[in-house]
């Protein structure tokens, strides 16, 4: 059912809210109330636009289950919910990216727990094709498109790639996020570990400063260009390509398999990575195109709570319970894949949430639970 | 020779009767004053020669009014080329949003006169013969609103007079002026009825003495006698003209 | 009454009216000008409380937009580099993007507003332009947003499909200003969406000074002979000169700011539109879109805020140059003007 997804996601399809929201929480920043104000059993949390939705049925879902809880969520911008979750003005801040080194040195105080798992897909709208077929595209070949060096659908680059489909002379109509976005994120991060020219002119990030083609503010809006726009290409999540129905294309892995991009792929991207002991035990770092196997679909993400190790000791309690339950009763398909998430086995990654409670809770552990 | 004449003349705002029967000359190069109290249908029947009432919602006319014989309220008269041939004054000063100079080059425009050098001769001659002209000649670019009531009233005057019409028709135009603005507009007057068919409505007994060859008393929107403005004024033939002249009522 | 009863002698040159011609009146009742003194005050305190909030908002985005100011000066302005992954910053294509949307809107929104109004005030019959008033009216009601989905739905197809490829066959075949790429997003798109929004502001305000236009001033033009075309095209018009520069300044203020429509339809990327049929960016759509997200970065949020501050200070430069062409444009005053301000 995506019901609840279409109210949430499209009744904001812009960042009016969101800054009407920010504005009201930035108030109750200014008065002073942040800390003192809030009882311990109220959890905030701010931030991605994306997990908002998710995070809403799971308030839902936890309150219902934990009446001495009241969770409060709202959608305002990863930036919004890192800087806010940093300087104590709400208790979660829900990010669609990792702190990348530079932020980890700004804020210094936050924790980055890995709550459920993304993608990011390429959607493109090319005349004459039949909308079942699927084109097959590599890291440098779309950072070409996308950096606007490869024009016309007909490149030699994209025809080498797919040999068997007719492609034509159409010009390419490059179309990209314009808030900043955890799709971008996502989506820019495939370009940057697969492409050096992408890494050295436009990196990865939120908001990038997009060479060519136009923006639209919010993954709705993109599919609306897409679908109107001849010769347009651009990139979507996993919700938006099951609720529409969407062809997208399938991306080189980094064993060379060409995946497309589904619940099943993205599901076995995540667990690879949450196998592999060379990630970090906070997943500070991307796991993009880092993954091998057959099946796993390159351009997946996590996305990230970040919560800060100043709360006080019953907030944290509360939030640790949460986080436990987001993590293992809360990944259930009914929450994460109806809002658009494939649902991950959190629990054989039990001595690594054992290590990330203990940084925020010390002397807890990821089932534990701690009395009072 | 009477330029225009007014025959069994009716005018009805809806149903009321505003003038009733109304039978008169306008005699041409000279002055016609009407007058009679407020209320009587003076306005109105000045506004019936140039079709300004056209205009008002629910007004009506019956009866004839030519002008060198031809009805002007007939098809055979345009309202527009009427009004070019009677021009009108009115009781306020009303000058256009525009400079002095287009001010009184607004009816020249509009019948199509472009040329630099005939606009500016004909807002001369308009300006001097409405005695504005050393007034005004330094500042024609100015707004016409920076000009005094009095100047204000000389220049829509100007302004009538620039479109060269053959009556020129004057509701109390100095009612609102001081003293001094008015004697000068009452000489200006003077001076055009050589060359104009000129009718003034006016409230004020002397200055129609003064100024008036013929004299209308209009009384409850009947014109109650016309003649010689010494005559009405010395030796009227109405008892109801008498007791207004001398101030009795109104 | 009239005010003034001088006629200067002759050659000598009038002085203007003047308020000193008409002593104040004095009143003997103290209960009056104390009523009167208190109303001053609180009109003072109103004025005084505007000053403030105006100085509050100025100073609080000088020092949030500050390390930006100090890091690239003047360059801000000038430089349209634009990459917060890098840390440079500057303003140019959002100004240049700012600058095409509300030339479009305007240029198209003025004579459609103007004709609107002159349509209501002096050719429409009563019942007509009664209802399309009150129509005008909710339209000008109508939150923005309602105005980029039309945008979306009707205009981004029709631009794309038919007007833009129309541009580019005629006026591109001389211009190549004119022959860009069909999109259907972009300045243009937001340039004419705008326009729809601000016809209502505009056409009213001149619609409102057309009907204060005083009757004498019109029956003098009938009386000289004129059509009624020429009256309402050279006198009516004129006279409200004033009331529709201000509605100008209103719509140039609503246009110049205009974020949500914006956002939906001009394609929100950071380049300089090199023809009309080109996507771009404006102020107001870029801080919509990534101020919730700056804020991670100081200097980032820094350089957005100072966008923001370039767009106050733009208001207020062209609201003060508005005024100034009023004066001039009135001669000095504003005497007997309709609408004026
Ligand atoms: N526009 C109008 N609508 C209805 N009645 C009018 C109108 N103008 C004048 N009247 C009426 O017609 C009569 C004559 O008015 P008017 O010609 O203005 O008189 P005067 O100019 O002699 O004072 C008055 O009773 C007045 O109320
Ligand atoms: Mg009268």
């Amino acid at each position: 059912m995506f019901t609840n997804r279409i109210l949430t996601r499209r009744g904001n399809p812009a960042g009016f809210g969101r800054l009407l929201l920010m504005l009201v929480v930035a108030l109750f920043a200014v008065l002073g109330m942040s800390r003192a104000g809030w009882s311990a059993s109220n959890i905030t949390i701010s931030g991605s636009s994306m997990l908002f939705p998710l995070e809403q049925v799971w308030a839902v879902a936890y309150m219902k289950s934990h009446p001495d809880v009241h969770i409060s969520v709202a959608s305002t911008g990863s930036g919004f919910g890192i800087a806010n979750a940093a300087n104590g003005n709400i208790t979660i801040g829900a990010s669609d990216a990792y702190l990348t080194k530079a932020f980890r040195k700004r804020y210094t105080n936050l924790v980055s727990v890995p709550i459920a798992f993304d993608d990011a897909q390429v959607i493109y709208n090319i005349p004459g094709l039949k909308k079942s077929t699927v084109l097959r595209f590599d890291g440098p070949t779309l950072a070409r498109v996308f950096l606007g060096d490869i024009r016309f659908w007909n490149d030699k680059h994209i025809r080498a790639l797919n040999p068997h489909v007719r492609l034509p002379h159409q010009k390419i109509k490059v179309i990209h996020r314009a808030d900043a976005s955890g799709t971008t994120f996502v989506f820019t991060d495939y370009l940057n570990q697969t492409s050096q020219e992408w890494f050295d002119k436009i990196g990865r990030d939120l908001s990038p400063a997009w060479p060519v083609g136009s923006g639209y503010n919010g993954s709705d809006a993109v599919v609306a260009a897409v679908m109107s726009t001849p010769g347009a290409i651009g990139y979507v999540g996993l919700g938006w390509v099951q609720e529409y129905h969407l062809t997208t294309a399938a991306l080189k892995n980094l064993d060379g398999y060409f995946v497309v991009g589904s619940v099943d792929s993205i599901n076995k991207a995540g667990f690879k990575a949450l196998k592999d002991p060379e990630f970090p035990d906070d997943f500070n770092r991307s796991i993009v195109w880092k993954l091998h196997g057959k099946d796993v679909y390159p351009d997946s993400n996590f996305e990230f709570w970040m919560v800060n190790t100043n709360l006080d000791g019953d907030t944290m309690k509360h939030v640790r319970d949460l986080m436990i339950w987001a993590l293992s009763t809360g990944q259930d398909p009914k929450y994460t894949v109806s809002t658009g998430f494939a649902p991950l086995p959190f629990a054989p990654l039990k001595p690594r949430l054992d290590k990330i409670v203990h940084r925020l809770l010390p002397g807890n552990t990821y089932n534990e639970r701690s009395p009072g | 020779m009477a330029r225009m004449s007014v025959e069994k003349f009716f005018a009805y705002y809806g149903e009321n009767a505003a003038l009733k029967n109304v039978t008169l000359e306008v005699p041409d190069q000279q002055v016609l004053a009407l007058i009679g109290p407020s209320g009587c249908g003076k306005t109105t029947f000045l506004r019936s020669l140039n079709r300004m009432n056209d205009f008002v919602k629910e007004f009506s006319i019956e009866g004839l009014v030519t002008l060198d014989g031809v009805d002007i309220y007939s098809p055979d008269m345009h309202p527009v080329v009427l009004r070019r041939r009677v021009g009108m004054v009115f009781q306020k000063p009303n000058p256009f949003h525009k400079s002095i100079f287009e001010n009184v080059a607004y009816g020249l425009r509009i019948q199509g006169i472009r040329a630099k050098s005939v606009l500016a001769d004909n807002v001369e001659e308009s300006l001097r013969s409405a005695a504005l002209w050393d007034e005004v000649k330094d500042r024609l670019n100015d707004s016409a609103f920076s000009l005094s009531g009095g100047q204000q009233q000389r220049l829509c005057i100007a302004r009538a007079l620039a479109v060269e019409p053959e009556v020129l028709l004057l509701d109390e135009p100095a009612s609102a002026l001081d003293p001094i603005s008015t004697s000068r507009i009452e000489e200006l007057i003077q001076d055009l009825k050589t060359q104009y068919a000129i009718v003034i409505v006016t409230h004020n007994m002397q200055q129609a003495a003064r100024i008036s060859d013929q004299t209308a008393f209009f009384l409850l929107g009947e014109m109650v006698e016309m003649g010689e403005t010494s005559r009405i004024f010395t030796n009227p033939s109405d008892p109801r003209t008498e007791d207004y002249i001398t101030g009795r009522f109104g | 009454m009239e005010v003034d009863n001088v006629v200067p002698l002759e050659g000598t040159k009038e002085k203007a009216r003047t308020g000193n011609a008409r002593p104040g009146r004095v009143s003997s009742n103290t209960f009056l000008s104390r009523s009167d003194r208190f109303f001053g005050w609180s009109l003072q305190g109103g004025g005084v409380f505007i000053l403030g909030l105006f100085s509050i908002v100025l100073l609080i985005c000088l020092i949030e937009s500050w390390p930006s100011i100090a890091k690239f000066g003047f360059s801000f302005l000038w430089t349209s580099t634009w990459n917060p992954a890098h840390g440079v910053f500057g303003a140019l294509t959002y100004l240049v993007g700012t600058f095409w949307v509300t030339g479009i809107a305007l240029f198209i929104s003025i004579p459609v507003a103007i004709f609107s109004a002159l349509f209501l005030s002096d050719y429409a019959p009563k019942w007509l332009s009664g209802i399309v008033s009150t129509l005008m009216e909710m339209l000008a009601g109508i939150p923005s947003i309602v105005f980029g989905a039309f945008g979306i739905t009707f205009m981004v197809p029709l631009l794309r499909d038919h007007f833009e490829p129309f541009l580019a066959n005629t006026l591109g075949k001389k211009w190549d200003f004119f022959n860009g790429d069909p999109m259907g997003y972009g300045i243009l798109a937001a340039g004419i969406v705008v326009g729809f929004m601000i016809v209502p502001l505009v056409a009213t305000v001149t619609r409102d000074s057309l009907l204060m236009v005083p009757h004498e001033m019109v029956e003098a033009s009938y009386a000289l002979g004129a059509t009624k075309a020429e009256t309402v095209f050279f006198v009516k018009l004129k006279a409200v000169v004033p009331g529709m520069v201000g509605s100008f300044i209103l719509g140039f203020g609503r246009a110049v700011g205009e974020t949500m429509a914006v956002l939906l339809v001009i394609g929100n990327q950071a380049s300089i539109p090199q023809t009309i049929q080109d996507v771009g960016y404006t102020i107001s759509s870029l801080l919509a879109n990534t101020f919730t997200y700056a804020v991670i970065d100081p200097l980032y949020a820094a350089a957005e805020v100072e966008l923001g501050l370039i767009l106050l200070l733009i208001t207020l430069v062209v609201n003060t140059l508005g005024r100034r062409l009023l004066m001039r444009l009135m001669g000095g005053r504003l005497a007997g003007s309709v609408g004026g301000g």
